[in-house]
């Protein structure tokens, strides 16, 4: 998970930094000018925690992505609760955390919307990954683009946890969908 | 963990840390070290300290990664303490690793071919691991120190170049070899024994990943450098 903070305030940033790092295992990128945020691949993040008036001032970029942005707030300032999650920087450290922990758990189920089991078309490519066939060849015996087997592959890494054609093939052979490694 | 030092015991940071003791048996110390400091069992033994807590404190903190310092110790010193993380993996943890799965498969239900699977999984990988010391140990390592000697002190540094990490297929497939374990085991077996062989496994990986970070971001880039000095020369 990629997480952006852009706050003017360096200890505020290094703050949640230490807390996502300490509590979530997530290292956040910081930005101390929104500049330097916008120079830097701004689509790259599934996160983004900043003040209301940052977002007000860069609209276009930041209401598409409503659903993935917690607004700093401070003085008890209530206003911006239905906008969207809120962390009031005064608040005692457990309820920070209590609010943390509910946001990255909300981006958590946005993310895990890839269901779990293999699509027909992924366990076709499965096989003949298995098999040994490159990319390219899967690509021509499926007739479809060399782009769809890799988002195919990508999926099938993310779904199993294993990267390696080797790793895949010996899932493949405990799961009968192949029965030999050398059956190309 | 915080970072240890030279006036440290030795023996609370074994304590606190016991996934070093064979890092610190590839140093020639062995259990039973009383309560000295690392500067003085470093004396005792003839270690070079500084170069002694710097791989101490790698391979405890996987973020810590003093690039400069490991760049300023001599390249054969690398070698020589590569070289005995290569023969501890062929020497004891490759062969513990297949001693616990050798039981987990005979002490498991015989239908369960998984666990045969998996162990064709591992010794694949040992055989890439197997070959890779091989190559270390028959050129590229030799290579390094006929350039050392070659050099003899002379400066390098401005050769150094370091780019960028490569994905490791060791890593990956240990990787892989867990999450076959982790995610997807199926049918009965022995608790223990597959426990004792993930744990196995996870110690190779913490050791492999240290190792291949002094192999690729220091040794690398001083070996290439050292060549490339050698190569100017003639």
């Amino acid at each position: 998970m990629r997480i952006a903070v852009v706050t003017p305030h360096t200890l505020l940033n290094l703050g949640l930094k230490h807390l996502f790092q300490r509590y979530f295992d997530v290292t956040p990128a910081l930005y101390n000018r929104a500049e330097d945020f916008f120079d830097d691949t701004p689509e790259q993040f599934d996160a983004y925690l900043l003040f209301a008036d940052t977002v007000l001032k860069y609209s276009d970029f930041f209401l598409p992505r409503k659903s993935r942005i917690m607004l700093l707030t401070a003085h008890g300032d209530q206003s911006s609760e239905s906008f969207a999650p809120t962390l009031p920087i005064d608040e005692e450290k457990e309820s920070l955390l209590e609010r943390l922990e509910r946001f990255v758990e909300q981006l958590g189920r946005q993310a895990e919307s890839l269901p779990q089991e293999l699509s027909p078309r992924e366990t076709e490519v499965l096989k003949l990954v298995a098999k040994g066939f490159m990319n390219k060849e899967i690509a021509d015996q499926l007739n479809i683009s060399i782009n769809t087997v890799l988002s195919h592959r990508k999926n099938l890494t993310a779904k199993l946890g294993i990267k390696t054609v080797s790793g895949l093939s010996f899932y493949a052979m405990m799961n009968g969908y192949i029965s030999d490694i050398d059956n190309k | 963990m915080a970072l240890i030092n030279a006036d440290c015991k030795l023996c609370d940071v074994i304590l606190n840390e016991p996934s070093i003791i064979p890092v610190i048996n590839r140093f020639g110390i062995i259990l039973g070290v009383g309560d000295k400091s690392i500067r003085t069992v470093c004396e005792e033994k003839n270690l070079d300290c500084e170069f002694f807590v710097t791989i101490l404190n790698t391979f405890i903190n996987e973020d810590y990664f003093p690039e400069n310092r490991l760049k300023s110790f001599c390249a054969t010193q690398i070698v020589d303490y590569l070289t005995l993380t290569n023969s501890y993996y062929q020497q004891f943890q490759i062969p513990n690793i297949e001693r616990h799965f050798n039981s987990l498969i005979s002490q498991s239900d015989s239908d369960n071919n998984n666990l045969e699977l998996m162990k064709q999984f591992f010794e694949e990988l040992k055989k890439e691991l197997l070959s890779r010391i091989e190559r270390d140990r028959t050129s590229w390592f030799p290579a390094i120190r006929a350039a050392a000697e070659q050099l003899q002190g002379e400066y390098y540094g401005e050769h150094i170049r370091y780019d960028h990490d490569e994905p490791d297929s060791l890593e990956e497939k240990l990787d892989d070899l867990k999450s076959l374990f982790v995610i997807h085991l199926r049918g009965e077996y022995d608790l223990n024994l597959c426990h004792g062989v993930i744990f196995a496994l996870y110690s190779l990986e913490k050791d492999i990943k240290q190792h291949n970070r002094i192999r690729n971001r220091i040794l690398r880039p001083i070996a290439d450098a050292m060549l490339k000095a050698c190569h100017d020369k003639e």
